[in-house]
């Protein structure tokens, strides 16, 4: 694989998870919601703050 | 903590509370900040340990708090060496004395504009992020260990910097200072400072206007996010520095600079997130912008006319700054005092005044510690409303 023409993501929404890992069902997105979101935030906030400002 | 301590801390903690209300506080509230640079120096520690000693760190904090008067925490360390060393970061730069600086760069290149201004974040994760970060090139696979470890480190750095600051509040009865929430910047400033560099985005102004424009546009949503998190709590202050005003035109201003600002500290006020502004070198001729701004924010001030800022800004808005520390290596100790006091006589009477130093100190070669404690220990007993 060219891993040049992939590009890189570091965050993901619930349902992109979800689909990538295919054995976690499904009735626990809403409880997995927050906790990604959680990642998530915390992602945004160290490139954006710590890295880029 | 003792009896004494404790209502130390309560008289702190009430002044503060009367400041922000617009009442008429017992006194003036007394902050300033001093970097871990500054305080290394001080307590005469050797800054490039303490960068990766927290126990180093805690003592030279400590020298500064026990020897200067201040009614809040007057640290400051937001720059982590080992999380910067693990990304390899090109714009925090770690100096042969232990000093964090940040060197001019372009991360983002003029050509970058379209793409930016379609999807701002995913363009800075995605290309922004390995120019400015020599770790973050490679595979997916050790591009996210390293954003793994980078941001284990600041969450060590902060967990372990939070426990140090609590244990200092405790000891010297600190009341929080004006600074509460995670900081933003006005959205002009972020495109400048980090992405296209001060060099670049004056040029740009002239250039490619419209495209800053969509730019600015493009980021305030980034920024909004930013200032209200999901762990915000309502009546926090934001930290905003603000940089690039004073060096363009009012013009330039007016068009580019002021309108996601205004946008971005009334949405949050709306929500109850406020901003404390640091007015970055001199805003004297921005002073009836500011004034437009929600009663709610307060705004500390590098230089400029504290007379005309008091009258414009001051009468709804809680002001601090102005003083510089390092008049005390070229004036008596008398004449420094005479100085503050002149500060205090202008801006004290009505309220909404606090004292803050004008700029950070991170140098204690470039101010006279003594002359220093005399100023605050003279505002600690002098300016009884």
């Amino acid at each position: 694989m060219d891993e040049k023409k992939e590009p890189v993501k570091y965050t993901k929404t619930i349902e992109e998870f979800l689909e990538s890992n295919p054995g976690i069902d499904k009735s626990w997105a809403d409880f997995m919601r927050p906790v990604v979101q959680v990642a998530d935030d915390d992602i945004y906030e160290f490139i954006l703050g710590a890295i880029f400002q | 903590m003792t009896t004494q301590v404790q209502e130390l801390q309560q008289e702190r903690l009430k002044i503060r509370e009367d400041t922000i209300a617009g009442k008429i506080p017992k006194r003036v509230f007394v902050w300033g900040a001093i970097t871990l640079e500054a305080c290394c120096q001080y307590a005469g520690l050797d800054l490039r340990r303490a960068h990766y000693d927290m126990a180093l760190m805690e003592q030279a904090y400590d020298a500064v708090c026990k020897d200067f008067y201040f009614d809040a925490l007057p640290i400051e360390n937001v720059r982590f060496a080992g999380t910067y060393q693990i990304l390899g970061a090109k714009n925090w730069i770690l100096a042969s004395n232990g000093a964090i600086q940040h060197p001019e760069i372009e991360t983002m290149y003029a050509e970058d504009y379209d793409d930016f201004i379609a999807d701002p974040y995913n363009t800075i994760v995605e290309r922004f992020l390995p120019r400015v970060c020599a770790n973050m090139t490679g595979n997916a696979t050790s591009q996210s260990i390293t954003l793994a470890q980078a941001i284990d480190s600041f969450n060590w750095y902060n967990a372990n910097q939070f426990g140090v600051y609590g244990r200092l509040i405790d000891k010297y009865g600190y009341a929080p200072g004006f600074i509460t929430n995670a900081p933003c910047e006005a959205p002009f400033d972020y495109l400048s400072d980090q992405l296209r560099g001060f060099k670049q985005i004056n040029m740009d102004v002239r250039r490619m206007p419209d495209k800053v424009k969509a730019a600015v546009e493009a980021i305030l949503p980034l920024m909004l996010k930013k200032a209200l998190h999901t762990r915000v709590q309502p009546g926090v202050f934001t930290f905003m520095p603000l940089h690039l005003a004073p060096y363009i035109s009012t013009k330039t201003f007016e068009e580019l600079f002021w309108p996601t600002m205004e946008q971005l500290i009334s949405t949050c006020n709306e929500k109850d997130v406020y901003f404390h502004l640091f007015c970055e070198q001199d805003w004297t001729r921005y002073a009836e912008y500011l004034a437009k701004l929600p009663s709610t924010t307060n705004m500390r001030f590098e230089y400029g006319d504290y007379e005309l800022i008091k009258r414009v800004v001051g009468k709804d808005h809680v002001i601090c700054g102005f003083f510089d520390p390092s008049i005390t290596m070229t004036k008596s100790k008398e004449e420094c005092i005479d100085e503050v006091k002149r500060l205090v006589d202008t801006c004290a009477p009505g309220g909404r005044f606090y004292f803050h130093l004008n700029k950070n100190i991170m140098d204690f070669t470039s101010v006279d510690a003594n002359k220093l404690q005399a100023v605050l220990e003279w505002l600690h007993v002098n300016t009884n409303y």
